[in-house]
């Protein structure tokens, strides 16, 4: 009879241990995150997407000068956060092809975070509307740098949009097509934003789960990765069928003005050892050959590599100086393989439609 | 199967869950099946090649080690004759053919010879993985047998599950059989499992291997993988290089005795704090204490060890050395490396005979203990230099002390010092326990760090341990550098 409250007494101190034990642990990290961020240690540190330098809106390129010009359209994967321009794939693109090619080529990144072909498209026509005929806004070739933002549900348009008002969209696409019962999602994601504000280590913690369970969850229906390798670039996708449009659009444009356009889709640097978008791939590749615009993947090409090698952090897929030297490599193959590096035809004539395509 | 793998964290409880449900007759087969699923998702195939080492051994075994049937010396020197051209002719085939066919054809090439050189015999096969850990573990059960040390069992199963247990089947620990054999035959308890030790072992060593050894890796990269490195970048290359390989082999290296520990089975230790070594035989008896010991029972004593002249003894140590700079790889800087520290060795011995040797007392052993420390990086240069012209760029670095890019120093220097801490801490708290400060305390020195622990402490301690992994750690299931040899 002895033996239950002692019982109970055991249990409720060997409990009370485990939470002081829990509490020590919880803090000990919370302390070593705020260290780590204090001293900048790498892993630490979020890359933000504070703008490098303002995107070119007057004149792109240098006045009068006989190089081959390329404008790079795209989003915070082609823009590269966290790095100085000298860094970026664009600049040792450029030299690598003025190296081969034996004559001056100039690329101007034009690309930003958040990105989507709606913003590029709006981006193109305003630029090449003030500054019709200037002969510092014509492109040989536009490169467009396409990593699945149309697709998002929220599709939103940068606020940085030059000019016009935005046409009417598509209504954003429900990233879940499972219900979530509202006080339940209010409940998790009011702990999730307490958790956030208030620890460090909370924060870095719901991120890297948040990555993991994206990750893992592609197979699950209501998950973000699901929705991008499954539903994102179906034939019901509000998001992907303005996305085509517009993609058809800046083709017109470009032409129109005399240049060429290419479609290349890079990969998400820290989540290179699963394949989750081959349908992705397969569909945008399909609606590119229909609008003859040479297409290229760059997943394929880094494949199952460590994100320590390519990746700025595990917390973030954008690439780090090593991705961007290979990209420039890629890139540069890949355009090569296309013809794309082609001479600029004379301005308002169409070009014959190019189907050469490279795929994985 | 890696251990820092989810198939793994899905493996391990399963395989532990059977192996205590089941009767303690059936759980040598439970093991056995386990190590064969655990082997088996990497290639199935090479399965049969270990079948093969295990099957030759074991006969040889059988009809050295059968008394009743009486075999003579001469049958007996035939078996283990077998036994060892059995496992060195797999590591002949699959780890040393092409790379000894190559460097043959660039011998020709270099001698004029071109058109022998042109076109060299390659076999291009994959390297299987732990080929280079198993053979030695079987070779040195048929050793010990033909040395009367043991006696040579007669069940295959168990020997089978000798040589391919799966915790230390790809990298190790290297086992004898007089200590591992009777645990896996001998019937455990779960209230004997040492809990404190297998939870403590298992957290510390994915934290070694998750956050510090894979994120120093790129900074090792950054700092060694260049074309142009200078004195500066190249020493602190260097330096994050020797954690880095520590962190990931002495990881893996707990993970395995972690792992063993779950089902009652105590694995030898491979590391003592290493980099606190004051010479290069000191060193050796610290790091990868398995492979430095099979060396010197198996390989050194049996080409004479000292029992020859001064020079058949250095004779001794170069020639093992070497050849087990060869274990680590087939390549021209694994050799050089093995020759590097073979020369330290023989350069030490005639070093530690001098009274200039002793002196200085405790701070004496500070000094010597800094200095063979720097004589290690410069061989670790030698062992990370693995693309071709690296070994020379190393040593053109070695004479430019310009500092070129201070940046990547302070990086480096700053997440290495917020990486190593927590290891510095444990190291400096186990060197205590070294020498422990009277007799009563002794037997702490066969505790794990994590034993000496108030359980309050130490589930406290492995918490934070695996909250860290769950934010720092690397995902994806990168290797262990062990591996590839």
């Amino acid at each position: 009879m002895r033996s239950t409250p002692l019982s109970i007494w055991r249990f409720g101190r060997s409990l009370l241990a485990a939470l002081v034990a829990i509490l020590i642990a919880g803090a000990a990290l919370e302390l070593s995150v705020r260290i780590a961020k204090s001293i900048g240690f790498a892993q630490a540190v979020h890359v933000t997407n504070e703008p490098r330098d303002a995107r070119p809106v007057d004149g792109l390129f240098a006045e009068e000068r006989s190089s081959f010009r390329i404008l790079v359209l795209g989003d915070s994967m082609a823009y590269s956060p966290g790095l100085p321009a000298s860094a970026v794939w664009s600049t040792a693109l450029e030299k690598a092809l003025e190296d081969t090619l034996d004559r001056s080529v100039e690329i101007v990144n034009a690309a930003r975070g958040g990105d989507n072909t709606f913003s590029q498209l709006r981006f193109l026509e305003s630029s090449l509307k003030e500054h019709a005929g200037a002969p510092s806004n014509a492109a040989d070739l536009v490169l467009l740098l396409y990593n699945h933002n149309d697709v998002y549900g929220t599709r939103s348009s940068p606020s940085t949009v030059v000019s016009e008002q935005p046409v009417a969209r598509p209504a954003p696409q429900p990233k879940s097509s499972v219900p979530v019962r509202p006080e339940r999602a209010a409940l998790v994601a009011r702990i999730a934003r307490t958790l956030r504000r208030n620890s460090k280590f909370g924060e870095l913690l719901l991120t890297r789960l948040g990555n993991q369970s994206r990750a893992w969850g592609y197979l699950v229906p209501g998950t973000e990765f699901h929705h991008l390798a499954s539903v994102a670039y179906g034939p019901d996708s509000a998001g992907w069928r303005a996305a085509r449009t517009e993609l058809q659009a800046i083709n017109d444009i470009v032409r129109a003005n005399g240049a060429r356009l290419g479609v290349f889709v890079l990969p998400q640097f820290a989540s290179l050892q699963h394949d989750f978008f081959a349908q992705a791939r397969a569909e945008i590749e399909a609606v590119a050959s229909g609008l003859g615009v040479p297409v290229g993947f760059g997943y394929p090409e880094f494949r199952g590599r460590p994100w320590q090698e390519l990746a700025m952090s595990p917390f973030d897929g954008h690439p780090n100086a090593q991705a961007n030297q290979e990209i420039a490599i890629v890139v540069q193959e890949w355009l090569q393989r296309t013809q794309l590096l082609k001479r600029r035809n004379p301005r308002n004539e169409q070009q014959p439609n190019d189907t050469s395509t490279s795929g994985d | 199967m890696l251990f820092n793998s989810w198939a793994y964290l899905a493996f391990l409880p399963a395989v532990f869950a059977l192996h205590w449900l089941v009767l303690p007759r059936h759980r040598p087969p439970v093991l056995l099946l386990a190590s064969a699923v655990f082997y088996g998702l990497w290639d199935a195939r090479f399965l049969g090649l270990m079948g093969l080492s295990i099957l030759v051994d074991y006969v040889a075994a059988r009809r050295m080690g059968d008394a009743g049937l009486a075999v003579t010396d001469q049958a007996r020197r035939r078996w283990l004759l077998l036994s060892v051209a059995t496992n060195l002719g797999i590591l002949g085939v699959f780890k040393y053919f092409d790379f000894f066919s190559l460097s043959l054809s660039r011998l020709l090439h270099t001698a004029g010879l071109d058109r022998f050189a042109d076109d060299p015999l390659l076999l291009n096969v994959v390297l299987p993985v732990g080929v280079s850990f198993y053979t030695f573990q079987s070779m040195a059960y048929t050793i010990d047998v033909y040395r009367r040390k043991i006696a040579s069992t007669r069940n295959l199963l168990h020997f089978a599950l000798y040589v391919s247990f799966f915790p230390q089947l790809v990298a190790g620990p290297i086992e004898r059989a007089k200590t591992l054999l009777p645990q896996l035959i001998a019937t455990r308890r779960l209230r004997d499992v040492r809990w404190r030790a297998a939870w403590w072992l298992l957290a510390w060593g994915l934290f070694k291997k998750l956050v510090i050894a894979d994120n120093l890796s790129p900074l090792v990269g950054r700092c060694l993988d260049t074309d142009s490195v200078t004195g500066p970048t190249l020493f602190v290359g260097l330096l994050l290089f020797a954690f880095q390989i520590l962190c990931d082999f002495s990881g893996y290296t707990d993970l395995a005795r972690g792992s063993a520990l779950l089902f009652g089975i105590e694995l030898r230790p491979n590391f003592k704090l290493p980099y606190f070594a004051v010479s290069p035989s000191d060193f050796w008896r610290r790091w990868h204490i398995s492979l430095s010991s099979w060396l010197r029972d198996y390989l050194y004593i049996s080409l004479g060890g000292n029992r020859g002249s001064q020079w058949q003894t250095k004779r001794n140590l170069l020639l093992t050395m070497l050849l087990g700079g060869l274990w680590h790889g087939a390549a021209w800087n694994f050799v050089l490396w093995g020759a590097y520290h073979g020369l330290l060795l023989v350069l030490y011995q005639a070093a530690e005979r001098t009274r200039v040797w002793s002196a200085g007392g405790g701070l004496g052993t500070v000094f010597r203990s800094a200095g063979f420390f720097l004589l290690t990086l410069i061989g670790w240069g030698f062992f990370r230099a693995q693309q071709p012209g690296q070994l020379t760029r190393f040593s053109h670095g070695l004479l430019d002390w310009t500092i070129t890019d201070p940046q990547l120093l302070v990086d480096s220097l700053r997440d290495f010092g917020f990486l190593v801490a927590p290891l510095l801490l444990v190291m400096a708290i186990e060197k205590r326990r070294e020498f422990p400060a009277n007799e009563s305390r002794s037997a702490d020195k066969n505790r794990e760090f994590g034993e000496s622990l108030h359980p309050f402490g130490l589930a406290s301690v492995v918490l934070f341990l695996l909250g860290a992994v769950a934010i720092w750690g690397a995902t994806g299931g990168t290797e262990f550098l062990y591996f590839q040899f």
